[in-house]
């Protein structure tokens, strides 16, 4: 117990607490310092000028320069490891993976996009400036002097407005060029609101909507919801499965010139970017295969980031290159937890879910998993903290509390209410990757289970895909005693009120996978996904992740998330930690001191 | 001779099918096909139900995946007969292209594995050997248990970690340079490999080499040799090391096989994108196409390897005769 008042007292009392945290996708490794992270903060802390994402703004923010411009130099090409990397397509409106969006960042601009994602600020990419004369329309004008790459078919032409209408038009369509819809477009609902979108001249587009949508700019601001240009698409569609570099042809700082999707990847600087660019090029390694081979490579500064798997690790290194590198943290973007389906027995007895619920010891978890660098979450992830409740508060739950022995009993109880122990043997489902990732924690999880209830908890590994499949198909449960653990899927926006909405909003068809009702959720997520004020979505938000807490999780009985901790030498400046949802910021917020100590020995 | 040739790449084809058959019908009831892995492993939680199928269907169809199995084996092999080993699910490319990429790493981790086995046991099974019973045999051969029982992976690993803390080198692991476009930094990444890899295989080929011939130096030709008055050198070098070196031979040839196969951990571990490392990472991502021919074409180059190794029988033993 001692070890766990340690932990809160340090998570409590750090700089790094829930609100000023960012995130990160665990896919991603070290020099996942681009590659994947995503984060949220104080919307107070904002500099003047500068927009919350979410609120709907009267008229788009001006830049307002770094305190640390001046420091910056430029050179150097930056060398990371890749993720595990795997790829679904080419087309960013039909991609969900997020090694795609990191690369996206780098290639393509958006219409916006965040300007600080830890401080939740939006401003202009293709878009220079917009403005909202009311809730149901946005005018965007087009940023001048912005080119595509050079490759064919688009030859470096100017973006024009035609281009973003297309962009718009294509993910609210939601259609193959040969007309048939395609389910690949993910992101069709967030455009369903749009009504028209006309070219009022060649600098100006408009958007209408049907209803007011108080989240189109953070769905334009999205790390999918980047530019294509119409005739690459016309050209590339049916091929955008063949992953070449000739196929992305962006707008951003970064032209990716080789790709290869075993995990390598070149991108040089776009000369014709309309901004400095300070690092002149980026490169991949498929490092992620082992991890002493890719701490070898930091330590030779051979790649510039590093994130070590255990705090030994991390400890050693700091210890061994004190004053030479430093450590940032970060939330993991995936959380790790489980989901049972509700609508039917034996999971729609509460108290069965709920006893469940009680017995995982998530601080446990925390050390098993993370060796104590990470957090217990509710439903609501630490990345999106500003809607979420406070830990002060999640800690005074059931399932949160200290006193195990308390929660323990009162779980037995409820489980003997449930005549849990007819259930027989439980099946506890474990992704392979996972138990990969934490040997043996199937059968901690279950001799928890077990040694608490009674009744026999069997881990048995699957792959990920037998497990999604039975999630959909509403087989963890549903007449069968099982369950899952492992990944939950990653956050990748700032505000959670759309993704609560779809998955615990009873009409909503994601709802299905869990179904557990809740009549004040689905009053409380239809209010707030109309609320175009976003303080008051905040405290929406707040409530629903109550009541979801109080119903065992509705779906999700336990959640953790990790901290990750990127090490970069002294040499190697960011301003705030990558993500794959701001690798576009990447120009701007990374460069090397080329003057500090340790640019000395640097692989060349 | 050239019969005898023939007749065994006959033979070799019914082998070569068998092979084929089996690959293909264990590659596609691995649990977890690559569509769903496709679909499922970035957003576990977070698909839409009514969307799962449809979404399944469409990659399916994209893949001709819809088709039933059987369908799909003849396919495969009208395609294996007309040259074509099928696209990477994964990558959309040809698979064999992907084992052409990947050979060159391969060949040059398994010959300098290879030669650091030939270099380090040949010398240790004889001395062992000749000095039977002395202090020299017993060290060397606990060393050569010792090399035998340590996990040649695990050997590699701490090589890495020790060159990289004692700063020795640089390990060029960003970049896998070939022997002959880098040769220095070449070097610099395949030795450590191929020193673990080649101290596992030589462990074993020195003891077998050191039994072999204690037996052929207990022979009568032996003897007389002694009896002659020839020197030591020349009575081991020219008359017992030829006769004990055909087991070992065969031990070598074998080992070249599980040498391309047993680097598929060395690959990993050192980031050298041989033929090992991508039949790992196609069995991870369920991309069958990839793995039933990467396994097809290694299978082959074993099959090929034995019958080298027996043509060598001949040039070192003039007796064996092929008709």
């Amino acid at each position: 117990m001692r070890s766990e008042e340690n932990y809160w007292t340090r998570n409590l009392s750090s700089r790094l607490s829930r609100r000023r945290f960012v995130g990160g996708a665990t896919l991603v490794t070290a020099g996942a310092a681009s590659l994947a992270l995503v984060g949220c903060g104080d919307d107070e802390e904002g500099p003047a000028g500068t927009t919350p994402a979410g609120q709907a703004p009267t008229a788009s923010p001006t830049a307002a320069p770094s305190p640390t411009q001046v420091q910056k130099q430029k050179g150097g090409i930056a060398r990371f490891s890749s993720a595990n990397n795997t790829w679904d397509t080419f087309d960013a409106d039909r991609s969900r993976f997020t090694p795609f969006a990191t690369l996206l960042g780098y290639t393509n601009l958006g219409i916006v996009h965040y300007r600080s994602f830890e401080r939740a600020e939006l401003e202009g990419a293709l878009a220079e400036s917009w403005e909202q004369p009311d809730p149901t329309q946005i005018t965007f004008k087009l940023r001048p002097n912005v080119y595509w790459h050079n490759k064919p078919p688009v030859n470096g032409r100017q973006v024009t407005v035609e281009d973003l209408k297309f962009f718009i038009e294509r993910n609210k369509a939601g259609k193959l060029l040969d007309g048939k819809d395609d389910p690949n477009f993910y992101r069709k609902t967030e455009y369903a609101t749009v009504d028209k979108v006309e070219v009022v001249d060649s600098q100006t587009l408009r958007v209408t909507f049907t209803k007011p949508n108080p989240f189109f700019l953070t769905t334009l601001a999205g790390s999918y919801a980047k530019v294509q240009a119409p005739e690459a698409v016309r050209e590339f569609e049916s091929r955008y499965n063949v992953y070449s570099a000739d196929l992305i042809i962006g707008t951003g700082a970064y032209i990716l010139t080789e790709f290869n999707p075993e995990g390598s990847a070149k991108l040089v600087k776009n000369d014709k970017f309309y901004d400095e660019i300070y690092i002149e090029g980026v490169q991949y390694f498929p490092l992620f295969t082992d991890i002493a081979a890719q701490q070898a490579s930091f330590e030779q500064k051979q790649i510039d980031a590093f994130s070590p798997r255990t705090v030994a690790v991390l400890n050693e290194l700091l210890q061994k290159y004190k004053d030479q590198i430093y450590v940032m943290r970060s939330f993991s973007a995936n959380p790790m937890g489980g989901t049972y389906y509700g609508g039917a027995p034996p999971w729609s007895d509460k108290r069965l879910i709920g006893a469940i619920f009680k017995v995982i010891d998530r601080r446990q978890m925390v050390q098993l998993l993370f060796q104590g660098s990470g957090a217990m979450s509710g439903n609501i992830p630490p990345a999106q903290a500003a809607f979420g409740i406070p830990e002060r508060e999640l800690v005074t739950f059931e399932g949160y509390r200290e006193d195990r022995a308390k929660e323990i009993a009162e779980a037995k109880q409820m489980w003997d209410a449930a005549q849990g122990s007819s259930l027989g043997e439980v099946v506890i489902d474990i992704p392979d990757i996972w138990e990969g990732a934490y040997p043996g924690i199937g059968a901690t999880i279950a001799g928890w289970l077990q040694s608490a209830l009674g009744n026999t908890f069997r881990p048995e590994i699957q792959p990920y895909s037998t497990i999604t499949s039975k999630i959909v198909k509403q087989e963890y449960g549903n007449g069968k005693a099982n369950i899952w653990f492992g990944w939950l899927s990653d956050v990748q926006k700032l505000e959670p009120t759309v993704d609560l909405f779809l998955l615990y909003n009873s009409k909503q068809p994601q709802f299905q996978q869990w179904a557990v009702k809740i009549d004040e959720v689905d009053r409380l997520t239809e209010q707030a996904m109309v609320e175009l004020d976003v303080e008051k979505r905040k405290e929406l938000c707040k409530e629903i992740e109550r009541h979801l807490l109080r119903n065992w999780g509705a779906g999700i009985p336990y959640n953790v998330v990790q901290v990750l901790n990127t090490l970069r030498w002294n040499y190697y400046k960011v301003v705030e930690q990558p993500s794959f949802v701001s690798s576009h910021n990447f120009y701007r917020d990374s460069w090397f001191d080329q003057t500090d100590p340790t640019w000395a020995g640097r692989r060349a | 001779m050239r019969n005898y040739i023939i007749r065994r790449v006959l033979i070799n084809i019914p082998v070569i099918w068998l092979v084929a058959t089996m690959v293909f019908f264990a590659a596609n009831v691995l649990p977890g096909d690559f569509v769903a892995q496709r679909i499922a492993i970035q957003n576990p939680v977070s698909n839409d139900p009514t969307q799962w199928e449809a979404q399944l269907n469409a990659v399916r169809r994209d893949l001709g995946l819809d088709k039933p199995v059987l369908q799909r084996y003849f396919i495969y092999l009208g395609d294996l007969l007309r040259g074509d080993l099928g696209e990477s699910y994964e990558t959309r490319q040809s698979s064999m292209q992907g084992f052409l990429d990947g050979l060159p790493y391969t060949l040059q981790l398994s010959v300098m594995t290879l030669i650091v086995a030939i270099v380090t046991s040949i010398p240790i099974g004889i001395i062992s050997a000749i000095r039977q019973d002395t202090w020299i045999d017993y060290i060397l051969r606990v060393v050569a248990i010792t090399a035998l029982a340590a996990p040649n992976f695990w050997v590699a690993t701490m090589m890495l970690i020790y060159v990289v803390r004692l700063d020795l080198w640089t390990v060029p692991l960003t970049s896998s340079p070939l022997l002959w476009e880098s040769p220095m930094e070449s070097l610099k990444l395949f030795i450590i490999p191929a020193v673990a890899g080649g101290l596992a295989t030589g462990a074993s080929v020195m003891r077998l080499l050191r039994s072999t011939m204690l037996e052929v130096l207990r022979q009568d030709y032996i003897r007389t040799a002694w009896a002659k008055g020839l020197r030591e050198r020349y009575v081991v070098m020219r008359h017992a090391l030829k006769n004990a070196l055909i087991p070992v031979v065969t031990v070598l040839g074998l080992s070249v096989a599980t040498l391309i196969s047993g680097n598929v951990v060395f690959e990993y571990i050192f980031n050298i994108p041989g033929v090992g490392n991508r039949v790992l990472r196609a069995i991870n991502a369920r991309d069958v196409p990839v793995l039933q021919s990467f396994v097809l074409l290694l299978a082959t180059s074993v099959v090929f390897v034995n019958l080298a190794v027996d043509l060598l029988y001949g040039v070192l033993d003039p007796r064996i005769r092929y008709a």
